[in-house]
């Protein structure tokens, strides 16, 4: 058991790839040379590819007698744009081509497990740097529609008593987002390992399909229907007034 | 495992910066064009199709005008035609009765005119005749009675001719 232990750390811990060769002595961690983790060359790699597909997908782009390359761009734009729009609504239409984005990214580094690779999701970094920007979309989304004044009124809402508890949520949005998010893919990627040690055959290829696929996809839908939904939040109040 | 590095967070959030104005020149941009202009296109052609409509609505409109039109022309024309002729007709028998008239007012003169002439020679020729008669007569037996009758008969021939 102490094996299984030992190899489960081992797979849990976040690679370093490669060290930039900068030393800075006055930071512990640094001091050798900046990490670089394996989520964030992966995260390349899925950059990389997304990016490729887009380029080759949108080549020669016509308005009529459209290729089947055009035809599938366009389904997976209009469809992923109109599933964010519906979550969104009429009024958040700036902010969905970056949510779209997000789920983008997000669904692909899940499912990116299927490829050998592992998931980006699983570094801590990735989800709270999703999470953090998620935040700040949705507070500059408010003080952008709002303004400052209304925006700051906004935590007074809907009765001062509530003042503690909207600046908490400042904190604990972005935080359940983000480990809702680590959670799910590390729980997914710890009991894969234990399958993959009790059951070698078969069974992983099973639930591969459920955690990797079903699961790393929803996990995507969810952290964007979040953000999704604390914009229109900010959003609404502003039509009530 | 749970350790944030400040380089790797601030690497992540560059990534997703990148990758998402990449996406947004590389894949929304011109996808959301294409499907913009084919809209545009489309509208056009609808608002195309609405107008050609609205302008064969307006010309069948037009010629069924015109042809009510024409039709009550062809009536008054018709009408106008029909009353002239009419007209004529009557004045055409008008005429040929006023002539008949005329031909038969000559006719009946002249026709009164030749009996009078006749008359008159008839009655020349009787009193010739009678002459003659009278002087073969006169000639053949004389005598007071003779003359007398004979006188006598004359003028009363001659008063009742009269």
């Amino acid at each position: 058991m102490g094996n299984l232990a030992e190899y489960l750390m081992e797979e849990l811990e976040c690679e370093t790839v490669f060290k930039i060769p900068i030393r800075i002595p006055q930071i512990a961690a640094y001091a050798d040379g900046i990490p670089v983790h394996e989520s964030i060359v992966v995260t390349w790699i899925i950059m990389a590819v997304l990016i490729l597909i887009s380029i080759i997908l949108t080549r020669n782009l016509k308005v009529d007698h459209i290729s089947k390359r055009q035809a599938v761009a366009e389904l997976i734009v209009t469809r992923l744009t109109g599933l964010v729009e519906g979550m969104i609504g009429e009024n958040g239409k700036a902010y969905v081509t970056w949510l779209t984005t997000v789920l983008l990214y997000i669904g692909v580094a899940n499912a990116i497990g299927l490829f050998g690779m592992k998931a980006p999701t699983k570094d801590l970094n990735v989800t709270v740097a999703l999470a953090v920007m998620s935040i700040i979309l949705v507070e500059a989304a408010g003080i952008y529609q709002l303004g400052i004044k209304r925006w700051l009124h906004k935590f007074l809402e809907p009765v001062a008593v509530v003042l503690p508890i909207n600046i908490l949520e400042l904190v604990t949005r972005p935080l359940s987002l983000c480990m809702r998010l680590f959670g799910n893919v590390l729980g997914a990627f710890v009991i894969m390992e234990l399958i993959k040690f009790v059951v070698p055959v078969i069974l992983p290829a099973v639930l591969c399909c459920y955690f990797d696929v079903f699961d790393g996809l929803l996990q995507a839908y969810v952290f964007v229907f979040l953000t999704s939904m604390y914009i229109s939040e900010m959003l609404e109040t502003e039509e009530e007034a | 495992m749970l350790s944030v590095d400040p380089f790797n967070l601030i690497c992540t959030v560059v990534n997703l910066l990148i990758l998402f104005v990449a996406l947004r020149i590389f894949l929304f941009k011109p996808v959301q064009k294409i499907i913009a202009e084919r809209q545009a296109q489309a509208d056009a052609q609808l608002k195309d199709a609405a107008a050609k409509q609205q302008e064969a609505q307006n010309l069948k409109e037009q010629y069924s005008s015109s042809l009510a039109k024409a039709e009550e022309e062809k009536r008054q024309l018709l009408n106008t035609a029909r009353k002239e002729a009419d007209e004529q007709y009557q004045k055409i028998v008008d005429e040929a009765k006023a002539q008949a008239k005329q031909i038969e007012e000559r006719a009946t003169a002249d026709a009164e005119n030749r009996k009078n002439r006749i008359l008159k020679n008839t009655e020349k020729e009787i009193a010739d005749m009678v002459v003659a008669a009278a002087e073969k007569m006169v000639g053949s037996q004389s005598g007071v009675k003779i003359d007398r009758s004979l006188y006598d008969e004359f003028l009363g021939k001659a008063g009742e001719e009269q």
